[in-house]
Formats: structure tokens, C-alpha cells, sequence
């Protein structure tokens, strides 16, 4: 008879370091916020202070709901490029109808609807219509987009007279923190524990992973995939009412561009476009790092026109520094 | 007068002490052989003997490890296919590699564009070439269509001709007409003959024995990665290679076969089927056997496996489970009822190679493994620690990712994996392909096991050696049907092999 399984322990060594390669993404983006932080402090000591703290985060929150999609998104092995125009067109449809009616649940409810409609039709194309994730959510981000212009006849609309307690998440605090940001985090820690070792989120991993390997493991990836992109819709309706509740407003331009920066934050932390990786803590330091980034850029005095180009740099650099890593432990294997 | 017969028998290719090796296996093991211009040599060898891999070395997709290639006299080292092909060395594959976009003119000329006298792509002298080449197969095939508008056959065909326009000196021909039709095959015979008048040395790689003694001048027959022996057609005969083939001390490899079975049926299939793949497949499963499927690659074998547990369609037939009929439509109800697969595409359709080892383990079994919303991580844990310690798995920490495993104890967490629903019928599809003679026995072991703790278990296997070993019966099958059972003594490699090629048929029909 063959002897119980021996642990082979001479490669342990090796295989610990592999292992803290993989788990150094969040300790270096922290390692990296607190490095900028602390250089930003000394340029200009107004960037510690906590009121510049809470408008970075307050100033990513919303955005920060687009990132948990998107990570599920990377996650699952595909993207959604129609965060930002979904998000648009809740504004735009519950601020229309609470204008008409001036009942905001009737506006809460229809926008809701029109946020999952959205978010099943990208899962619609991507499985039954067996289109790439790119062409289906870049058509639906079109159409979004196209339905916002249409409905607002291209002006913003003033939401002033939305009910106060609306307004109140808007622009209330709990011990000085803004109830958005409280919010953002709260979903966050919520979606990282979900990720971590909910039975639904191990499946969304196994289909990014190796759909064909999902299916010969009973798993029916189309049927993650649809659940996917309907989330992406929720979370999409969440940062719309965030939105009208945080600047009283709605406006057709609201969220143009967001989709990359929420894949940017995904990337950045650590989530990979071939599926299968990724945490919630990590795109949620990306996006940190990306909120520091612009605010930096405000305090420092530097025209506002090179934000896209520092934020970037800063994904350019960060992937490019995984694929360097990726390489070296290849090398190590052969 | 000597010198010059001397060089009039020179061989155009000779192959001396060539090694290669792939992690965990030795494809090729000091291999010395040679090919004459003027000739057909067939290459012989099972799945898995070095064939493929000795022929990508000749013709550049692989490099040696060791030994020397010798080319018309000098020796030479191919650095890419496009170097063989600028010296004449040409290949047909035996899976098509073409551009399905392209035209069918355009894929025949795709080697040969710098032949073309203009610089710019010059449509009318691709047309008349490819057609011109084509005439030889005497088939209507339009140049100008998209490639993958063609039948599989007629690809190949095109395939064919590709390799013809090269100008070889040598042409090697890996399973030519797995795809054809017979007359499509004679006329590839045809053509192989008028090629050997011309001076050009050809390897022929077949499974088919019969095409080989038709078409070949001489045999060379590899095992294991080993050169066994080159015997002239003339004077040899087919049971001589098959047993040259396979000949190999089986010893106790394999675990004591059952005294005999019961005669509790645990699985039946009547009448299964689904066209093309396999038509009216029809068996049982007792409790206590372990029973082989054999059949050539594309006989309906996996297919069959594939319907019954829901991963493919069915058209017709029945499946009971211990005398229950059973409506499967998915994979996930045939788990529901305990019946799994093990699929022999362990990289594309079986692992979750980025993933860690209990994150493979728990994939099938996750609603046993978890509450109602979450993952139950102590239990994940205890399951795996469970079946790597029951199939001797090594590996360092259960976080790690199964792609740094080798392959047999990549193999061994599907299986956990499989074993993790407590099933009643396991389907092995391949279940010890490409792994090292240690995790084989290990599997054999552990599959006895099974079988006597009262699972059904099937075994579908390319590898003739383990089906005579392991199997207490074996089915075959022959161009999607079944051939029939062989039980006992008449379990034997000749006799599969003259089943899986439509030429005996065996009881039980």
C-alpha cells in the first residue's frame, strides 16, 4: 500500500514567496497612498486636514458603487462599459418623473426598473446573444446615453424640491463623516465579505476562472453571467440616487467617462481583464489612489486639465508592474 | 563503383540518438531512425509514443534536447517551421491549422507568397495555382469561397495541397485521412505515389494499420518514446506490429480484476442516441465491474458519456439509474442524481488553473459545502484534506494554485473533485492521460476501490494497455455504434483494435 501523503516541505519556501507576491498588491497600494500622502502633506499641508480627507473620499463614493460592479464585472471575465451612461439615465428618469409628480417612490421605483432593464439586456447580449462584453455594454452604454439626451432634451434639471430626507443623505454626517461615504464603505465591506465567501461570488470566480471547467463542474455560466450584469444595474440605480441626492440635480453629462475610471480602480487593484481575480479592498485602494491623485492635483494648483493624463500614468504604471512581476515568476517556473 | 552506391542509398533524412523531454515525461528517448528518398515510411506507435513529437522536431515546431538531425548529408536544427519549409521539410498536421476567414486560393498560396513574381498579392496567379493543384484531388472546389464554408474533408484536402506547393524533399503526412472519405483517400494514395516517383521521401503517420500495409515501403514502430524496430512491409505482418506496438510487461501495474460480477444493475442505456456523434448505444452497468470504452478518437465514445450526464444533448434513448429512469437536462441535475464526468480535456475543460486547490475540490460540491449564503471555509477545508489524503495528492499548501501542480496530481484534485458529491457513477473520460506511471497506479487503485465500495464506474480510454489491465469488461466502438462487449480472456489489445476499426464484432449485440 502506498503511505499516507507526505508534504513535501523543501519547496515551501519558494512557494511562501509566490504567495506573498500575490497578497503584496494591497499592502503596496497602501504602502504607495501613504508615500503620496505624506509628500502631498509637505507640498501643501492642507492635504492632511480632514475636511480635504473627507471630500477625497466623499468625491469617490459614488463612483465607488461603479467599482464593486465592475470588479464582480473582471471578475466574472467580462466589463461594463455602461456604468456611467445607466447611472446618467437614472438620474435623468427619476428626476423627470419626481418634476411631473412630484412623487419621488414613483420616481425611486421606475428609475429602479429601468437601472435592472439595463443591466439584463447587457447579460442578455453577452450570454443568449453570445456577443463580446465590449460590443454589447458599449451598444447599451450608447443607448443610455442616447435615451438621457433624449428624455432631458440635452439641459440638467434642478432637483431642489426633492424631499428632505432625501437631500439628507445628500448632505448629512454622522460624527462629521458624510453619509455617502458611510454608505460607500458600508456596501463595500459588505461586497468584499460577499466576494470573499459567498456560495453565488465563488461561482462568479469559477466562470471567470475557466467557464468550460464551470460548466463540467455543474455551474451554468450564462446564468452567472446574466446575474453579473443585473447587479451592475442595482449598483448603477444606487449611484444614480446618490447623485440627485448629493447635488440636488440631474444632468445629462453626469457620469461620462466613469466606466473607466471604475475599471481603472478594479485594475489597479489587482483585478485582471482575463477573469477570474480581484477584490472588492483592492479596487477600493485603487480607486483611493486614483481620489488623491485629482485632489492632489487641485491642492498643487495644476490646471485640471491633466487629470486624465496623470490618472493614466498611474493605471499604465501599475499594470505595467504586474505584467513585469507576471513575467519574473513565469521565468522562476521554466 | 562502392562509393557511388554509397551515395546513391545515402538517406535523405537521418535521425540520430534523438531525446526530448516535457516536464514530468521523456517524449523521446535517444531515437535513431532514417528515411530514403523514394519512400513511404510509416510511423507506428500509440497515443502518446513520441510520433507527433519527433515529427514537430523534424519539421521545426520543437526543438531536441540531444542527438543530431541529419539533412541530404549535413546536419542541420530547424529554428521554426518557416526554416523547414525554406529547406523542404513540409508537414501536413493532423488538425487543421488554416485561416477560416480566408480564401481557399488564399490559404493554399499562404507559404508560398514570396514565390509569386510581383511584388503585390497577385490574385490571378494565386487562383490558377491553387487551382492547378487542386485538380489533382479531382475536386470541385471553388478557390475563391471562404475556407470555412468547406466540409472538413475538403479542408483537409486543401491542407494537403498547401504542403504539396512547398517543393518538399520531405513530407510528412500526420493521420492524413482522419477527415476523408475513402475515395478522397485513394486519391491521397494516388498522389503519395506519384509524389515517392519523384524522388521525395514521405512519413506517413497512421492508427490505421490497413493504410499503412497498402501505402508504406517500410514501418518504423515507436513505444514509449523509443525506437523499437523498422521492418519492410513485404516481410511483416500486421499482428507483428500491433504486438511491437504494445508489447509491454503489464506485472501487477494494474489491481487483481474482480472475481466477478454482480448482477445488480447499477446504470442502463437503452437505445441513446445523438446524431452525428453516435446512434442507438444501448448497455448496462453491474455494481462490482469496471467497464471499458474503447473506440478510436471521434467514435462516439465521449459523446456518448457526454449525453448521458447531460452535457451535450440527447436525441432519443433512456437513462435509468438503479432501474429509475431518469430526466436529466443538465449537468447539475445529473450531479443532483450522482452521476459525474471526468473530461479528458483536464486543461481547457477541468481546471481552475489561476485557483487554489480547495477552490478546485469544492467546485462541484459547493451546496454541500456551504450554508445558505456563505461558504462553510473549515469544511471546504476538511473535504479536501479528506481526498488529497485518500489519492496521496502532494503539494505544499492548499492555497496553492493547481496550475503549479504536475499534472498527475493535477488530475487527482478532479477527481476529488468528482468524489466530493458522494457520487454513485463516475465516468472517467481519460482518466490517466498524460501523467507519470506513479499517479496511474495510484488512479487504478483507487478506481478498484471505488468499484468495490459499490460505485459504478466506466472507464474511457485511448490507452489499450490500461483497458486490458483495468477493465472487467469492454465495450467498443466503431464509427458512432457499438461494437460489442468483450469480457475475460477475450479482453485483448488485437481484439479491440480489429473491433475499434469496424473489422470484428463482439458479443453481446
Amino acid at each position: 500500500m502506498e503511505t499516507v501523503n507526505e508534504i513535501r516541505t523543501e519547496k515551501t519556501e519558494a512557494k511562501n514567496f509566490l504567495k506573498k507576491l500575490t497578497k503584496i498588491r494591497e499592502i503596496a497600494l497602501i504602502f504607495i497612498i501613504v508615500l503620496f500622502s505624506i509628500v502631498l502633506s509637505i507640498a501643501n499641508p492642507v492635504f492632511l486636514t480632514s475636511e480635504n480627507i473627507l471630500n477625497i473620499l466623499l468625491s469617490i463614493s459614488i463612483t465607488g458603487f461603479l467599482t464593486l460592479g465592475m470588479t464582480v464585472a473582471l471578475i466574472a471575465g467580462g466589463f461594463d462599459l455602461s456604468v456611467g451612461s445607466v447611472t446618467a439615465l437614472v438620474g435623468i428618469i427619476a428626476g423627470n418623473i419626481f418634476i411631473s409628480t412630484e412623487n419621488i417612490f414613483l420616481a425611486l421605483l421606475v428609475s429602479l426598473l429601468v437601472a435592472l432593464v439595463m443591466g439584463s439586456l447587457n447579460g442578455l447580449l453577452i450570454t443568449i446573444g453570445g456577443l463580446n462584453p465590449f460590443i454589447a455594454t458599449l451598444s447599451i452604454m450608447g443607448i443610455a446615453r442616447g435615451l438621457v439626451y433624449i428624455i432631458s432634451k440635452g439641459a440638467p434639471m434642478s432637483l431642489m424640491k426633492l424631499p428632505e430626507w432625501l437631500k439628507d443623505i445628500g448632505r448629512g454626517h454622522l460624527f462629521g463623516i458624510p453619509y455617502i461615504v458611510i454608505i460607500f464603505f458600508i456596501a463595500a465591506i459588505i461586497f468584499h465579505i460577499l466576494l470573499k465567501y459567498s456560495r453565488q461570488m465563488r461561482k462568479v470566480f469559477y466562470v471567470g476562472s475557466n467557464e468550460d471547467a464551470a460548466y463540467f463542474s455543474g455551474i451554468n455560466p450564462n446564468k452567472i453571467k446574466f446575474f453579473v450584469y443585473l447587479m451592475i444595474g442595482f449598483l448603477c440605480w444606487i449611484a444614480g440616487v446618490l447623485a440627485i441626492a448629493r447635488f440636488k440635480s440631474a444632468s445629462p453629462t453626469f457620469g461620462t467617462g466613469l466606466e473607466m475610471t471604475a475599471i481603472s480602480a478594479a485594475v489597479i487593484g489587482g483585478a485582471s481583464l482575463s477573469g477570474g481575480e480581484g477584490t472588492v479592498f483592492g479596487s477600493t485602494l485603487g480607486l483611493i489612489l486614483l481620489g488623491i491623485v485629482s485632489g492632489a492635483l487641485v491642492l498643487l494648483g495644476i490646471s485640471v486639465y491633466w487629470q486624465q493624463l496623470i490618472s493614466s500614468l498611474v493605471l499604465l504604471i501599475a499594470v505595467l508592474m504586474d505584467s513585469i512581476i507576471e513575467r519574473t515568476k513565469a521565468n522562476k517556473r521554466i | 563503383m562502392e562509393v557511388s552506391e554509397d551515395l546513391l542509398n545515402e538517406p535523405i533524412l537521418k535521425i540520430q540518438n534523438v531525446s526530448k523531454s516535457f516536464p514530468g515525461t521523456k517524449a523521446l528517448d535517444d531515437v535513431t531512425m532514417d528515411l530514403y528518398g523514394g519512400e513511404v515510411l510509416g510511423l507506428c506507435g500509440e497515443n502518446g509514443a513520441g510520433k507527433s513529437t519527433l515529427m514537430k522536431i523534424i519539421s521545426g515546431g520543437l526543438q531536441k534536447d540531444s542527438g543530431k538531425l541529419l539533412y541530404k548529408g549535413e546536419e542541420v536544427a530547424f529554428s521554426s517551421p518557416r526554416d523547414a519549409h525554406l529547406n523542404g521539410i513540409g508537414i501536413v498536421h493532423q488538425e487543421i491549422i488554416n485561416c477560416p476567414e480566408l480564401s481557399v486560393a488564399e490559404n493554399i498560396c499562404m507559404s508560398v507568397m514570396d514565390k509569386n513574381p510581383k511584388g503585390f498579392l497577385d490574385y490571378n496567379w494565386m487562383y490558377k495555382t491553387a487551382e492547378e493543384y487542386l485538380s489533382r484531388f479531382n475536386v470541385e472546389i471553388n478557390v475563391k469561397e471562404k475556407l470555412s464554408n468547406l466540409s472538413i474533408s475538403y479542408q483537409q484536402i486543401v491542407e494537403i495541397v498547401k504542403a504539396l506547393l512547398l517543393d518538399c524533399s520531405v513530407l510528412i503526412f500526420d493521420e492524413p485521412t482522419a477527415a476523408l472519405t475513402e475515395d478522397e483517400s485513394e486519391k491521397l494514395f494516388a498522389i503519395i505515389d506519384e509524389l515517392r516517383k519523384n524522388n521525395i521521401g514521405i512519413i506517413y503517420i497512421s492508427h490505421r494499420l490497413e493504410e499503412v500495409f497498402n501505402n508504406c515501403d517500410r514501418v518504423t514502430i515507436l513505444r514509449d518514446g523509443q525506437f523499437i524496430d523498422t521492418l519492410n512491409i513485404k516481410d511483416v505482418e500486421v499482428k507483428t506490429v500491433i504486438n511491437k506496438m504494445i508489447g509491454r510487461e503489464l506485472g501487477d501495474f494494474y489491481p487483481e480484476k474482480a472475481a466477478g460480477s454482480d448482477e445488480e444493475v447499477l446504470l442502463s442505456v437503452r437505445e441513446l442516441t445523438n446524431k452525428p456523434s453516435f446512434a442507438n448505444v444501448s448497455f448496462d452497468l453491474r455494481k462490482g465491474e469496471i467497464l471499458g470504452v474503447s473506440g478510436l478518437m471521434g467514435s462516439g465514445r465521449t459523446e456518448t458519456a457526454r449525453s448521458i450526464c447531460g452535457l451535450d444533448r440527447k436525441q432519443t434513448g433512456s437513462v435509468f439509474l438503479e432501474g429509475k429512469e431518469l430526466s436529466i437536462k443538465s449537468y447539475k441535475d445529473s450531479i443532483s442524481e450522482g452521476i459525474v464526468y471526468l473530461t479528458e480535456n483536464r486543461k481547457k475543460e477541468g481546471l481552475f488553473l489561476e485557483m487554489s486547490i480547495t477552490d478546485n475540490v469544492s467546485a462541484m460540491s459547493l451546496g454541500e459545502m456551504s450554508g445558505k449564503i456563505l461558504m462553510n471555509k473549515s469544511l471546504e477545508i476538511e473535504n479536501t484534506d479528506r481526498y488529497c489524503k485518500e489519492l496521496s495528492v502532494k503539494y505544499s499548501e492548499k492555497t496553492d494554485k493547481v496550475g503549479t501542480l504536475s499534472g498527475g496530481n493535477q488530475q487527482k484534485i478532479l477527481i476529488a473533485k468528482l468524489l466530493s458529491v458522494s457520487p454513485k457513477i463516475v465516468i472517467l473520460d481519460e482518466p490517466t492521460r498524460g501523467i507519470d506511471v506513479g499517479s496511474k497506479k495510484e488512479i487504478y487503485t483507487l478506481i478498484r476501490a471505488l468499484v468495490d465500495r459499490g460505485v459504478g464506474v466506466i472507464v474511457i480510454s485511448s490507452d489499450l494497455e490500461e483497458i486490458v489491465g483495468l477493465c472487467d469488461r469492454v465495450m467498443v466502438f466503431h464509427e458512432g455504434t457499438m461494437m460489442g462487449d468483450l469480457t475475460d480472456k477475450d479482453i485483448t489489445e488485437s481484439n479491440i483494435m480489429h473491433m475499434a476499426s469496424g473489422i470484428a464484432k463482439g458479443s453481446n449485440l
